[in-house]
């Protein structure tokens, strides 16, 4: 069910002076991306102190999504702020030129859709290091179209423009004069890939009610809606941080084996309990790579 | 015009799914974003679909989108000047 809620929730930007981003990128070409990561302890646990709000909402998720004990979620507070860290800080090892190892399960479905004609939908997660999907999941036939939070600290944004230009992406900018709905409805009647996150409300506040680890949550109907108005295929990515510089991508479909016949609202509602199923599915084995920082099921 | 006012209504009604609203209790000149129908960006998205289904207009340009949007009057006063259906 189509509801709408008021959105105050967590804006999403990365943390930090912009100064130190733009320092960070040269240093880091002649630095080890360990020494980093080291450093990284001293500020999430800085970051923790004074970020109650963090804290408290991935200390539930690990309570009451996962079952986990007290300690046991305590630690996976921790680790979940590390691995954010230790994201960020990958994001800007690329944009710095070091090179990770990503492994692809699934690219088949990806390749297909992009040799077929028509257009078709990437549906993206808070989860792991997407960004890298785009370094990897490119089409020499269709352009990739990324839906991207407009208000994303510039130095951020530059480097993400610079960086996806190689691969021939295109950034599409969430702003309040909904100049992106144009750009992704241009892009779909071109029969281009849109790229939009399927698990934080941005933009419109209508919200379709999944089963998200055995209880109702609210997931935006934007990414759902576009698809099923357009009848296209739709798949999800998720990139997860393995061990050091490697990166393992699953893509799955979220539209094969639908059964025919479904009303417009049921073919939504059905995608969007796809989508949190397999996000469900991808958390229960990288419980601590979810980076939503505000209560979900709220 | 008084006809393609009250088509525009009724397939309003209808992509937008506003159960509870009938064709008379839309003001043709009140806004449709914000206050008036207080549609949002998907209701905008499922609107710019609809008039490239059923009047074969393609909107291409955010403000044109924006001035067109104003209230149904607006919109009527567009679709007939530039449908290709």
């Amino acid at each position: 069910m189509a509801e709408t809620l008021e959105h105050k929730q967590w804006q999403g930007t990365t943390d930090g002076p912009q100064f130190l981003h733009r320092a960070i990128i040269p240093v880091m070409r002649w630095t080890p991306l360990w020494l980093h990561y080291s450093v990284l302890v001293f500020y999430v646990l800085g970051y923790l102190t004074f970020s109650p709000k963090s804290r408290r909402v991935t200390y539930q998720f690990f309570r009451q999504a996962m079952g986990w004990g007290r300690f046991k979620s305590m630690l996976g507070v921790l680790k979940n702020h590390f691995r954010f860290g230790q994201i960020i800080t990958d994001r800007f090892a690329k944009y710095a030129g070091k090179k990770f190892n990503i492994t692809v399960e699934g690219r088949e479905i990806f390749d297909n859709l992009a040799e077929k004609p028509g257009c078709f939908m990437v549906i993206s997660s808070h989860t792991g290091c997407y960004e890298m999907a785009g370094y990897s999941l490119t089409s020499t036939k269709k352009r990739i179209n990324t839906v991207s939070y407009g208000k994303e600290v510039k130095s951020i944004m530059d480097n993400r423009r610079e960086q996806f230009a190689v691969t021939g992406t295109n950034m599409i900018f969430v702003n309040d004069d909904m100049s992106h709905l144009f750009e992704i409805n241009n892009a779909l009647r071109r029969g281009e890939v849109v790229s939009i996150p399927g698990d934080r409300l941005f933009g419109s506040t209508k919200y379709i009610v999944c089963d998200f680890f055995g209880r109702p949550a609210k997931f935006p109907r934007g990414p759902f809606a576009t698809a099923a108005q357009r009848g296209a295929p739709v798949i999800t990515a998720f990139v997860m941080k393995g061990r050091y510089r490697d990166y393992h991508m699953v893509v799955r479909s979220l539209t094969d084996g639908l059964p025919d016949g479904l009303s417009r609202a049921e073919l939504e509602q059905t995608i969007a309990q796809n989508f949190a199923s397999a996000l469900e599915a991808e958390l229960r084995k990288y419980p601590t790579q979810w980076f939503n920082y505000y209560d979900f099921w709220e | 015009m008084d006809n393609l006012v009250k088509e525009l209504k009724e397939e309003i009604i209808k992509v937008l799914n506003l159960e509870d609203i009938t064709p008379e209790d839309i003001d043709e000149t009140a806004p449709l974003f914000g206050e008036g129908l207080g549609l949002d960006s998907i209701d905008a998205l499922e609107l710019i679909v609809m008039l490239e289904k059923n009047y074969g207009i393609k909107l291409e340009d955010p403000a044109k989108g924006k001035e067109i949007f104003q209230s149904i009057n607006v919109m009527a006063d567009y679709v007939a000047n530039n449908r290709k259906k």
